[in-house]
């Protein structure tokens, strides 16, 4: 009885203690919502994609009488977790198209031009028409650039056409890389998919490229005849030990080679060559009936070439915030949110899905002339299909550490629940992202 | 807290991509029991909940069965102590969701059925 009334007490003790401090920043974030909330700023968003129109909805909803611009020419929206599913033939491109307009909301201009420069000493950007926009706070949500001309002989093109695939490049791309995947999945042949040594988007991607042509070659009957390696420019081909060991073992079953530190370097498309360089600094070049490509990928030029942007480093040329807040290190007016943060991981929708929430907290805290407290702590999900039916739901933070939203899913298992999860229910969980809903 | 609202969300994103489906299923709902209504007789007859359960029962054996083939899986694939609850939970949902459809219709096979004559 003692025990239990210890118990009791202690956890009592524990709830009232937890409820006040809630309570308390409860009311503090109030207050400083209620503050933020009565400046008329002027907030720019550069980036249309899913960073920049989930904060656009969730920053109008809180700020009513500040002024939100978003900047950006592109009108199509591209639902880029999907590309996968339409690169492998299991969807078609038409479900990862829609308008970016459906989903701003109307009080946001939105000026459909790209910005060139940014200026964060005067508080401006400027866009390729040459238009000079002003800001009291800038939000940097321009997402990644491909840069496939770092690979000698690449032409974009080319893809669907002699075997050479990407499924990163657009969903046009994605739709004729199934062209390729899908002639090779009949005939078997030399595959070579690749990874590269900068940051990815979705670092999962590149390997369910390789297993989705996997079972696509034991579909339609080319396995018998494939010979399949995975070249990783880095020292494993996923940066989380226990999953990397999985897919290696798992490769190994499907009888495909892994060489790593080997990076593609040049292409000779009409040939169907690809060459490699190895760490040592050796090349080797090697036929191949399919070539999947995955672009090494930087920050757009526009950051890059700018005060912005990390000047040393790993991350260098990528936006320089902090980890934490995701505020810019030297100009605490700026934000970066998404796949242009020069962040140690994450480049994924459920990493902007996270994200938003942190970046729009603090930019209120900014605003009101407080601190920014709100930190993120790196989430980053990868539904890795495995098969066409099977996933792992793999969830972890800045540490490596799994961090399962729904903690009953064992991101060890592969799982018809985590395809229903990725093929059924994590578009509509992502449009309800973009409306600034979750 | 966060993981239900997500939940929410999610299954509202589900309805919303799936609303032209959920409406007809509403309409012809409203409409089947509506016009099962006005019909003579009594609307809930033993008989007829009986073989409307014995339905339901060959529903859920036939979705059970189906619902990983139909989103691109298979059976075979089901590795996982989840995959059969959530197999479970969602053969369940749909059979009881088709109940609606169902009762109406066995009502008017009964009502329209030709009488035997001796």
């Amino acid at each position: 009885m003692t025990s239990m009334y210890k118990v009791s007490t202690i956890g009592r003790r524990k709830f009232l203690v937890g409820g006040a401090t809630a309570l308390a920043a409860a009311s503090s974030l109030n207050a400083i919502n209620v503050r933020a909330n009565e400046s008329s700023v002027r907030i720019v968003i550069v980036g249309s994609g899913a960073a920049g129109i989930s904060l656009a909805n969730r920053l109008s909803r809180a700020l009513k009488n500040a002024k939100i611009i978003i900047v950006d020419r592109k009108e199509t929206h591209y639902y880029w977790p999907g590309l996968t599913l339409v690169a492998t033939g299991a969807w078609p491109k038409s479900k990862v198209l829609d308008r970016n307009s459906r989903f701003l909301p109307s009080q946001v201009d939105w000026v459909k031009e790209m910005v060139i420069n940014f200026n964060p000493e005067v508080n401006r950007v400027e866009t390729d028409t040459g238009r000079q926009i002003e800001y009291d706070y800038l939000i940097v949500a321009s997402g990644v650039e491909y840069n496939y001309r770092s690979i000698e002989g690449l032409d974009i093109e080319a893809f669907g056409q002699n075997g050479l695939a990407s499924v990163y490049h657009s969903p046009d791309v994605a739709a004729l890389s199934w062209n390729a995947i899908k002639q090779y999945s009949q005939t078997g042949g030399d595959a070579i998919f690749t990874l590269p040594s900068t940051p990815v988007r979705c670092a999962g991607v590149p390997l369910q490229m390789a297993f989705l042509t996997i079972d696509r070659l034991k579909q339609n009957g080319g396995f018998g005849q494939a010979n399949l390696n995975f070249y990783s420019a880095n020292q494993n081909v996923f940066g989380l030990p226990w999953f990397n060991q999985f897919i290696l073992d798992r490769f190994k079953e499907d009888g495909m080679q892994v060489g790593l530190e080997t990076e593609l370097s040049a292409v000779d498309i009409g040939a169907r060559k690809a060459s490699f360089k190895k760490a040592d600094g050796q090349i080797f070049t090697q036929d191949y009936d399919l070539l999947h490509v995955v672009p090494p990928m930087r920050a757009p030029s526009s950051v890059r070439y700018s005060d912005l942007a990390w000047q040393e480093g790993n991350m260098r040329g990528w936006l320089a915030v902090d980890k934490d807040t995701l505020q810019h290190v030297k100009y605490s007016n700026v934000f970066g949110c998404g796949d242009v943060n020069g962040t140690s991981r994450g480049k994924t929708a459920a990493t902007v899905k996270m994200s938003v929430p942190i970046v729009v907290e603090n930019l209120l805290a900014v605003i009101a002339n407080e601190e920014p407290t709100a930190s993120f702590n790196g989430y980053t999900s990868c539904p890795l299909l495995t098969k066409f039916g099977a996933a792992m739901l793999i969830e972890f933070d800045y540490n490596g550490t799994l961090v399962s939203t729904f903690p009953f899913i064992d991101p060890y298992k592969e799982s018809w629940l985590g395809w229903v999860m990725k093929e059924q229910l994590l578009k509509p969980t992502y449009l309800q992202m973009l409306k600034g809903n979750v | 807290m966060s993981e239900l609202n997500l939940t929410f969300f999610i299954l509202l994103g589900y309805a919303q991509a799936h609303w032209f489906v959920i409406t007809i299923y509403i309409i012809g709902a409203l409409g089947l029991n509506n016009v099962a209504w006005t019909q003579k007789g009594r609307f809930f007859q033993s008989k007829l909940v009986e073989q409307t359960l014995m339905g339901f029962g060959v529903m859920f054996v036939l979705l059970f069965l189906t619902i990983p083939w139909l989103t691109g899986s298979s059976l075979f694939l089901m590795g996982y102590w989840l995959d059969w609850v959530l197999l479970f939970i969602m053969a369940t949902g749909y059979s009881l969701a088709s109940l609606v459809w169902m009762y109406p219709i066995i009502r008017f096979y009964h009502v329209f059925k030709p009488t035997e004559t001796k």
